[in-house]
């Protein structure tokens, strides 16, 4: 293999921040909400909160001394050194460990304390050596040499006093803890030290001793802080409600959404917002500031890495947070977008259509379809007046509106005519019916066509696919790779529609299998998922259309009520990003009390083939709700069944998302 | 340490000896219930056995303590024949049985596996199966226990054994959950399978993930009915290591490579063991094939 056929092989495939390491240097791109971080005031925690693969891991290594200080900077700017990272990723496999076995409850929490106290000791010791090691002048390595740590003897008589002694006993401490944990019957208690007091202590020590650190705040950034234990996590808080900027140490955490909990610390107090913290939703800030945008440097970013173009734009300012401003003007984001879309070329609606007439197989389909929906006694020639090569896309819809009772057969052909004639018609207009029910017939069309549908390809594609999630937009690219390189084209690095809604469909169906992986209820999210994918895919194939594109729901009165099982099953999901929550708009009963509705995670919906786009609301009964949730089989089934009689949907058409329904009853 | 094998089409077809203790665990499916009748008419007394991963705690015969207490059950009965039923057993019984065995002078430990006749394998379609509909299991995902419990740090040279079966997404969650560099792993295979042909549903099922995360690391094949293969395998890999690193042991394949890995685990302490503790659930397989009795001589 050529190393640009490897270089374009491997396009995209690091979508995960771990895969980086820690100094993620050369791979970040400065987010475009990186000024609400507060980070050069930040004088509180901050709670970092977003989804699976939205960047919260990625932003705090580069937060951290190994990117900050990292060797890779020509010069490390006086702000890099007033804000040190203190990365801490725990390992929640260990530290379960880390409870009962018949020890008291005070010496976990003790024995914790100290795992506290030796991971960011180490953690604060290594920023010193990636200062000396950096293009910062001020520190150099012999100055790591002279220091003197022998205040930290208070805590302990038994420390050393050198750097690189000090360095060592932590980490001989670290094991001794390990074999303790390992084996607490035959391993001597080892000595605990005092926690966020000893690294208080040790920050402080550092700061007297390296006066270009006499400024510096330390910041913890706690990645993963939700599979902790519960009395692991009230010692959090109890950090987290404790930072003070005067201590030179401040707490911080990435959590998943909903993961945070009650919180309450190990005293009589909890914490409160903004009081105690602050509270960033990654996610909320990149879909509000312009996701597409960013998403396109990151790619570009790769490409350029990659020596597959040249720099498209200047790598520089992706790295500087004083470029943000530039990097937000509409004309540059006009240049972005029109770069990154010639890599990933998407179609046009009208192109879509077109497509439908120049494809054999899914213009004999809308044929039949409409010679379905017309009397019986209907003729070819019948079927052909509605067909319109000049209109493909009114020409698409012509079988939902034929389904409709409202309408009668010559109003669709009298609208048709108008249309071609340039009058005012309800294909357009304020009716606008093929803005309406256009992609929701296409979908429809495509569903049992073997090709992927090339509604979901296309840069813009993935950034509605992909909400805000990076990993996600990343592995839709790197897929398209792929299936351009199994077509053996793609060395001018440009896919086409068919090879990205090919990947779009692999990439959702790889990511629907991961949800069997998310957390204890796993299993039971990723039943939900298909239960509720089958639902909204047969909501899409309702022959009128009338409510197309349904891609979220809302949970209305039923027999039951919502219980907590429940709530906490959708709070789960919530967390796993399988639905996202929102806040209920539209709603069509004005005296009902303001509620959530929650949308399937569109990166679902090429699998399901239902529409990424966040359009129509499904209100479900809460009596569906439950069954959705841990409804037996045949319940599911007899609830698919009643949806699709009143859809009129026939299941037979539909082999590969409902054959398992007819084969039941063949059983 | 040596491992013994027996293997035989029915329980009569094995030459058992007479045990004074059989450790069973929960009877799910047909072959438990032969398993743990056989173990029961060959010993004079039976132990049930169940570990509770939340509580770190086992349960022996009703009385709950806290695992390492196994110790004190095994020098109880010190000087005793042991054997445990490993079709009923869980991996972490059976490491926990093995460890406090060998460290309190049991000379051996005889452990009985029934192979199944069929299992409820996940047919490889891209159609849609009812079964998929309906799974509601859950799973504690991957938490250590005692005398297995290491750190991971990917600062520190660590390679982790998989041994795989074919549920990939066990792999899948171990990646997510734990973070793991693929290019530190070994991926094992049970080939040859329990019957020809059920290797290509390991093989079909782990390959997304393998693909997925990118993981260039080493296979290898050990058989899958056969735990000296999977012992001197990870004795190998140890060697291949070195004695610097450390290594993780996943056994998420089947029986007879978890028995090898409790094996190799319990004589060699320094070893971490990466574990889900997946809830069993019943009926999962049907009827009985091969007999094994394995005797693990310490």
């Amino acid at each position: 293999m050529s190393a640009e056929s490897a270089a374009i092989r491997g396009l995209f495939s690091k979508n995960r921040a771990e895969e980086l390491g820690y100094d993620v240097w050369e791979d970040f791109v400065i987010p475009p909400f990186y000024d609400r971080l507060d980070l050069t005031e930040a004088r509180k925690p901050r709670i970092i909160v977003g989804g699976r693969g939205c960047g919260k891991t990625m932003l705090l290594r580069y937060l951290s001394h190994q990117t900050m200080l990292s060797q890779k900077r020509d010069k490390i700017p006086e702000e890099a050194t007033r804000h040190i990272g203190l990365y801490w990723r725990a390992d929640t496999q260990f530290v379960n460990a880390m409870a009962k076995r018949d020890k008291a409850d005070d010496v976990w929490e003790s024995a914790f304390n100290h795992l506290v106290a030796l991971e960011l000791g180490k953690q604060a010791l290594a920023s010193l050596q990636s200062l000396a090691g950096s293009a910062c002048p001020m520190f150099q390595n012999p100055d790591l040499a002279s220091m003197d740590f022998g205040r930290l003897r208070a805590m302990d008589l038994a420390l050393p006093t050198t750097y690189g002694a000090l360095c060592d006993e932590l980490e001989s401490r670290l094991w001794h803890l390990q074999g303790w944990v390992n084996d607490i019957r035959k391993v001597s208690e080892p000595r605990f030290l005092p926690g966020r007091q000893f690294v208080i202590a040790l920050v402080k020590v550092i700061k007297e001793q390296v006066p270009a650190l006499g400024d510096t705040i330390f910041f913890v950034y706690l990645d993963e802080y939700e599979n902790l234990r519960q009395y692991q996590k009230e010692i959090i808080h109890t950090c987290l409600k404790h930072s003070d900027a005067d201590d030179g140490l401040i707490f911080n955490i990435a959590v998943k959404r909903n993961a945070l909990g009650v919180p309450h610390t190990v005293g009589p107090e909890s914490i409160a917002q903004i009081h105690d913290w602050r509270y960033h939703d990654l996610e909320a800030y990149l879909l509000e500031e312009n996701f597409p945008v960013f998403a396109g440097e990151i790619l570009l970013l790769n490409l350029c890495a990659a020596g597959i173009i040249a720099r498209p734009i200047s790598i520089e300012d992706l790295r500087d947070p004083g470029a943000l401003g530039q990097r937000k003007s509409p004309e540059y984001a006009k240049a972005v977008l029109a770069k990154v879309r010639k890599v990933f070329p998407g179609v046009s609606q009208e192109e879509l259509a077109k497509g439908v007439f120049e494809t054999p197989e899914l213009l004999n389909r809308l044929r039949r379809w409409i010679k379905r929906a017309l009397p019986a006694q209907a003729s070819r020639s019948d079927v052909e007046r509605f067909l319109r090569p000049t209109h493909p896309k009114a020409s698409v819809i012509v079988p939902a509106l034929l389904h409709r009772s409202s309408l009668r057969t010559n109003d669709v052909l009298e609208e048709l005519d108008k249309l071609e004639q340039g009058k005012p018609n309800r294909f357009t207009g304020r009716t606008n019916w093929i803005h309406n029910n256009f992609i929701g017939c296409v979908l429809n069309l495509y569903e049992p066509y073997a090709r992927a549908c090339p509604f979901y390809a296309g840069f813009d594609a993935f950034c509605g696919i992909a909400h805000g999630n990076i990993r996600h937009l990343l592995e839709l690219c790197h897929k398209s790779v792929q299936q351009a390189l199994r077509d053996q084209a793609c060395p001018d690095v440009s896919m086409t529609p068919q090879q990205e809604a090919e990947a779009a469909r692999a990439a959702s169906a790889a990511f629907l299998g991961e949800v069997r992986a998310f957390g204890p209820l796993g299993n039971q999210l990723y039943s939900f998922a298909l239960r509720l994918g089958s639902l909204l895919a047969l909501s899409h194939k309702r022959p009128t259309q009338s409510e197309p594109e349904v891609s979220h729901f809302s949970i209305g009165r039923g027999k039951q009520q919502i219980g907590s099982a429940e709530s906490g099953f959708l709070q789960e999901a919530v967390k796993w990003s399988v639905l996202f929550e929102e806040k209920l708009t539209k709603q069509k009963e004005r005296l009902r009390p303001a509620g959530s509705e929650y949308v399937l995670n569109p990166i679902y919906a090429p699998y399901f083939h239902i529409t990424y786009r966040k359009r129509r609301r499904l209100n479900i009964t809460s009596d569906d709700a439950i069954v959705l949730i841990h409804g037996t089989y045949d319940q599911v089934k007899a609830m698919l069944r009643r949806y699709s009689k009143r859809w009129s949907v026939d299941l037979n058409s539909h082999p590969t998302l409902f054959s398992h329904l007819e084969q039941e009853d063949e059983a | 340490m040596r491992i013994r094998m027996q293997k035989a089409t029915c329980a009569a077809g094995l030459d058992v000896p007479r045990w004074d203790i059989a450790i069973v665990g929960d009877i799910l499916d047909e072959r438990g219930r032969q398993g743990v009748s056989f173990a029961a008419a060959n010993a004079r007394q039976t132990a049930i056995l169940k570990y509770l991963p939340d509580e770190l705690q086992i349960d022996i015969n009703g009385d709950r303590v806290s695992a390492e207490q196994i110790e004190n059950y095994m020098l109880d009965n010190r000087g005793r024949r042991m054997v445990l039923e490993t079709t009923t057993l869980g991996f972490v019984e059976v490491f926990l049985c093995c460890r406090a065995a060998k460290e309190n002078g049991f000379g051996d430990v005889s452990l009985i596996y029934v192979e199944p006749g069929g299992y409820a394998r996940p047919r490889r379609s891209q159609v849609l199966h009812k079964r998929a509909f309906e799974l509601s299991g859950r799973v504690l995902g991957y938490r250590s226990f005692p005398w297995a419990a290491r750190r991971l740090d990917d600062a520190r040279e660590q390679f982790v054994v998989f041994f795989l079966g074919y549920e990939e997404r066990r792999l899948e969650r171990a990646m997510e959950d734990l973070q793991i560099r693929g290019e530190r792993c070994y991926l094992v295979f049970g080939v040859p399978a329990f019957r020809a042909g059920w290797e290509m549903d390991a093989f079909a099922n782990n390959i997304r993930v393998i693909r997925d995360r990118n993981m260039r690391c080493p296979i290898r094949f050990c058989g899958a009915e056969n735990p000296a293969s999977a012992y001197e395998g990870l004795v190998e890999v140890q060697q291949a290591v070195g004695k610097d690193a450390d290594l993780f042991v996943a056994p998420v394949g089947t029986k007879p490579h978890g028995i090898g890995a409790a094996l190799f685990a319990a004589e060699n302490h320094e070893v971490g063991i990466l574990y889900d503790h997946p809830a069993r659930t019943a009926g999962r397989t049907a009827d009985t094939h091969n007999w094994h009795l394995f005797t693990a001589i310490f």
